[in-house]
């Protein structure tokens, strides 16, 4: 375990949102020196919120438009289009907001940092949202087992309604803490007495979506950024999650800072053979992939990459990067919701192909085509993301660990030098 | 010239009954697991035929044709989506 070196965000007149990095050890708590904000702390620290009605509210449709924010949760779907739909789609029944706090990223914790250190934030931006959308229903959406974060927001409700101006009843509902409760698609359909898991959609959620309202579900990142930029902040960092040496610390950084100055804040290990960027669902990249590359969104996409849920995962040294696939494609077919058959048999098969490639079990060149075409058939034909997500991390994975496919097809293991 | 529309299915419906591949040959090929991969283009006069065919026939009422223009609303009138929706707890 490192204690990990902090060194401020780079020169940034932007107040932070979480001053220092916070570590989680093991299984979940974090370990923090920082205090969760009251509604006091709040109100001294980052001022009342403004009104967001009327002209208030399309100024700030602007402002998200002008700052380019973009959703936090994974898609990094531009804010202000979302928002202009399901103002574009609201009647007189008003719409609905979803502030997204199911972290279903095994190797995420920021949204558990923001909720629960700084719950105002992201109620705030709930709230700023409802006024300007015209919102009648205003919910936060969480894992049922994610205690921490609900007790935290429960409390800031509390304290809202003590002691905070007239705003708009807000409520907590969960779901199962499986990896899709988060996915929009499954918010939405289980916020309509439904089962939380994607649906298969034609219309989109932000103009029907929750009881056949329009809706916009937010992470919650996102609604802490919204609450920056209505008081005319800048929101140019982001929340990142570095997942090494069995520790997975938050840290706030600048999207200009590159992606191996961030590693380098958490590790003190030389440079890792490859770390996967974006959640379990991302991409494999080696150090010299990344180069000189920033957080900045879209310096990620012109290289083929996204920051996804914010995680950047360092393999372990002496870990095999091909045992390590296995294991998470074998945890993301698990994690398929098993409606749409491509994401049901078609994980199932790259998984068990995956887990006999780790094994040493691939013998000729008909493997890597036989995984390849699996891949061609399952992108994009899910009613989620969640399949592409998996071929996505497999399919790097076998460039990445090329020299290792090679070995381990002669039955042996660069990483552990074992015989297979 | 009027659009088409397209063939679309409802993949979380859809049980890969495979009844479609074999009466839209031109528009539907089967995955590895017999699930329908469906050709993207615009339905011509001869596949619109096919098209309609595999539609009455999938026993899961999975396929339906959108409309040309926008690809966003069902050309049936009824909701594809209570088919397969979840019942609600009561």
């Amino acid at each position: 375990m490192t204690a990990g070196v902090w060194l401020a965000p780079d020169a940034e007149a932007e107040l932070p949102m979480l001053e220092r990095p916070i570590h989680f050890y093991g299984g979940g708590t974090s370990v923090t020196e920082l205090a969760p904000h009251s509604y006091r702390d709040h109100l001294d620290r980052f001022g009342a919120r403004p009104s967001c009605r009327g002209a208030a509210g399309a100024a700030l449709i602007r402002r998200i438009e002008e700052a380019g924010l973009t959703g936090r949760g994974g898609a990094h779907l531009p804010s202000a289009i979302k928002w202009r739909a399901v103002r574009a789609a609201a009647g007189a029944a008003g719409s609905v907001i979803v502030a997204n706090g199911a972290e279903g990223e095994p190797d995420s914790r920021k949204d558990a940092a923001l909720l629960e250190l700084r719950p105002h934030l992201v109620l705030d931006g709930l709230v700023c949202a409802a006024e300007t959308l015209g919102a009648r229903q205003l919910v936060v959406w969480l894992h049922e087992n994610a205690h921490a974060a609900r007790s935290a927001v429960s409390r800031a409700l509390a304290e809202r309604v003590a002691h905070g101006p007239d705003e708009p009843m807000i409520r907590i509902a969960v779901g199962p803490d499986r990896y899709l409760t988060g996915e929009s698609g499954a918010v939405v359909q289980a916020l309509s007495g439904g089962v939380a898991r994607p649906a298969f959609r034609i219309v989109p959620s932000a103009a029907r979506g929750v009881d056949g309202l329009p809706t916009l579900v937010h992470n919650v990142e996102t609604l802490a950024r919204v609450a920056r930029l209505a008081r005319g902040e800048d929101c140019s960092s982001a929340l990142v999650t570095v997942c090494a040496d069995d520790t997975h610390v938050v840290l706030e950084v600048s999207t200009s800072a590159t992606v191996q100055e961030v590693i380098g804040r958490v590790t003190n290990a030389d440079e890792p053979a490859a770390v996967l960027i974006g959640g379990h669902g991302g991409t494999w990249c080696t150090s010299s992939d990344l180069g000189k590359l920033t957080l900045d969104e879209a310096d990620l996409r012109a290289a083929g990459l996204s920051l996804g849920a914010g995680v950047l995962a360092v393999l372990a040294a002496g870990t095999c990067g091909l045992v390590r696939t296995a294991e998470l494609a074998d945890f993301l077919a698990r994690q398929s919701t098993r409606q749409c058959g491509p994401c049901v048999f078609g994980l199932a098969s790259i998984a068990e192909s995956t887990a006999e490639l780790a094994r040493g079990g691939w013998r000729s060149r008909r493997d890597a085509d036989r995984i390849a075409r699996f891949a061609a058939e399952i992108k994009g034909r899910g009613a989620c993301g969640h399949p592409d997500g998996a071929v996505r991390m497999v399919g790097s994975a076998l460039e990445v660990f090329a020299d290792d496919v090679a070995a381990h097809r002669r039955g042996r293991c660069l990483a552990t030098g074992e015989h297979l | 010239m009027t659009a088409r529309g397209r063939l679309r299915v409802d993949i979380v419906a859809c049980e890969g009954v495979a009844i479609c591949a074999h009466l839209a040959a031109d528009l539907i090929r089967t995955d590895s697991w017999g699930y329908p991969i469906i050709d993207d283009a615009p339905l011509t006069r001869r596949t619109e035929r096919q098209a309609s065919a595999a539609v009455t026939a999938c026993p899961r009422r999975a396929l339906f044709i959108v409309d040309g223009g926008s690809g966003l609303e069902p050309s049936a009138p009824q909701d594809i989506r209570d088919d397969h929706a979840n019942p609600v707890p009561s």
